[in-house]
């Protein structure tokens, strides 16, 4: 009885994820735009990266950086064999390298999965070992490489598809999964807001973008209040929006624009780079072909 | 292949949505009523299944080891450090917020360090009151350690790489005080409030 309830829960699922009509460009989309944010957020701090990044030059020892993380029974005994075994400077030095090049190779679609998987791990050993100089986009950038080796993101518009003539045809709709991880992310983080006084009166506008570099705390009070409740409903309701057809374009729009102000105001270029992308990977179609039941394309 | 990979999501959005609501839960609660509760069912979940060790590094592979509540209860204001440079008569040489920084991506990454820097200090404090134990003296020793070792890292770095008759150093960490936008005028000035400040000799 209880395994029938499961078959038939498991089988509503796969309809949830197949789908008849695919987004074929959703792929290249996702992988060509990761891997450039990924490299241009890495050209933006590279005459930097050695003060989080470095065996002797970082602003911090490595080892005091993500001491208080949950990384450190990862990297204490890694760090203390390339100690052990005099590779720490050939670690430092090469790392970067591998993981600029496997990006580029993301980019073009050579060996597609295993240079993503490359590529995670790359960024894992590189960034987790400054956590405590880590933000939003470095999760969502994790995120987007696991996603990149899950996802076969070498099916179009890539060096592999070139090479190893790889079939057209995918039975699931990957597209699906960044919706939904999407929706939990607004979801979460509006609620969570929808909770605060402060996100209501537009008190958190405030502490938010309040700066000594800037002038925005001078913005007046009303334009505040409304930014702040704005952002509270569009993250709370944009679940709902999304699924309706009518009022999904609007929201998506909306959300971009969010994030472009975020850019503009806290000057977080790379988070709402990546962001964005997102929302344009999940639910701008671009191209999108009608299969049938065989999973054979329907002109 | 597709009921395999249905599965595989399926799963793999439990965990995400589990751990968020997880993780909200628990700050939700550490944000109005300041203690930290176990959370029935979830909180089992995150501490037998999710900290387990094959668990761990599923999650910090895929991402998914973190909240989406950035920016939402209680948004902190701007934190900054600060380095000071004095000679032998205790003239200043230097300061800057901008470190060795020269790029806006790697600043904004420090200024997060800020923040992170000023919850540990406030959360130290609240554990030196709270907990009279000898572990919580402990606790609060190490901590203490931790955070005099990095400013005292922060401002060696600087000091070194600017200026050779410096003979001590300040480090500060503040902070932008928290206004309420509708009681008139408080948001046109910026007042600025000193979290900690160490000072060091240079050796």
């Amino acid at each position: 009885m209880i395994l029938k309830k499961l078959n038939s829960l498991l089988n509503k699922s796969t309809c949830f994820f197949e789908g008849t009509i695919k987004e074929v460009n959703f792929l290249p989309f996702f992988r060509i735009t990761i891997g450039l944010i990924a490299l241009i957020d890495l050209a933006s701090m590279s005459s930097d990266i050695h003060l989080f990044f470095s065996n002797s030059k970082a602003i911090l020892p490595q080892e005091l950086m993500y001491l208080e993380s949950q990384y450190f029974i990862i990297f204490q005994p890694f760090f203390n064999f390339l100690i052990n075994n005099n590779l720490e400077s050939f670690f430092y030095s090469t790392i970067i390298w591998i993981y600029i090049f496997a990006l580029i190779l993301l980019i073009i679609g050579m060996f597609s999965r295993a240079v993503s998987i490359i590529a995670l791990i790359s960024q894992l050993l590189i960034f987790k070992t400054f956590p405590d100089f880590n933000y939003g986009y470095d999760n969502f950038l994790t995120m987007s490489l696991f996603y990149c080796t899950v996802f076969p993101v070498g099916k179009y518009l890539s060096l592999d598809k070139y090479f190893f003539k790889t079939s057209d045809i995918y039975v699931f709709n990957y597209q699906r999964v960044i919706q939904i991880h999407l929706c939990i992310v607004y979801f979460f983080s509006g609620i969570f807001k929808s909770l605060d006084v402060s996100w209501w009166n537009g008190n958190s506008m405030w502490k938010a973008i309040a700066s000594t570099t800037n002038n925005y705390y001078q913005i007046y009070p009303v334009i505040l209040l409304l930014l702040g409740i704005g952002t509270v409903l569009l993250e709370t309701s944009y679940i709902i929006f999304v699924s309706i057809k009518i009022t999904r374009k609007p929201v998506v729009l909306l959300c971009i624009a969010m994030h472009l102000g975020i850019a503009l105001m806290l000057k977080l270029y790379s988070f709402a780079a990546i962001m964005i992308v997102w929302n344009i990977a999940a639910f701008y179609n671009i191209q999108t072909v009608k299969y049938d039941v065989t999973g054979k394309v329907v002109l | 292949m597709s009921k395999k990979l249905t599965i595989f999501f399926v799963l793999h959005f439990f965990i995400v949505i589990t751990l968020a609501a997880y993780m909200e839960i628990k700050d939700t609660i550490f944000h109005f009523y300041d203690k930290r509760v176990s959370i029935p069912v979830l909180g089992d979940l995150k501490n037998k299944v999710y900290d387990n060790k094959y668990f761990t590094n599923y999650l910090i592979l895929s991402g998914i080891n973190t909240g989406y509540g950035f920016f939402g209860l209680g948004v902190s204001t701007d934190k900054y450090l600060t380095v000071t440079l004095y000679d032998s008569s205790k003239n200043m040489i230097d300061s800057t917020d901008y470190f060795n920084f020269r790029t806006q991506t790697a600043y904004n990454r420090f200024k997060g360090y800020a923040s992170f820097l000023a919850n540990y200090i406030q959360e130290t404090e609240e554990i030196a009151l709270k907990d009279k134990s000898i572990k919580g003296i402990e606790i609060c020793k190490t901590r203490n350690l931790y955070i005099n070792k990095t400013f005292k890292w922060l401002g060696k770095n600087y000091s070194a790489l600017k200026n050779v008759n410096s003979r001590s150093y300040k480090v500060k960490l503040s902070t932008i005080v928290s206004n309420n936008i509708w009681e008139e005028n408080d948001n046109k000035n910026l007042q600025i409030y000193d979290i900690k400040e160490i000072e060091f000799a240079v050796k």
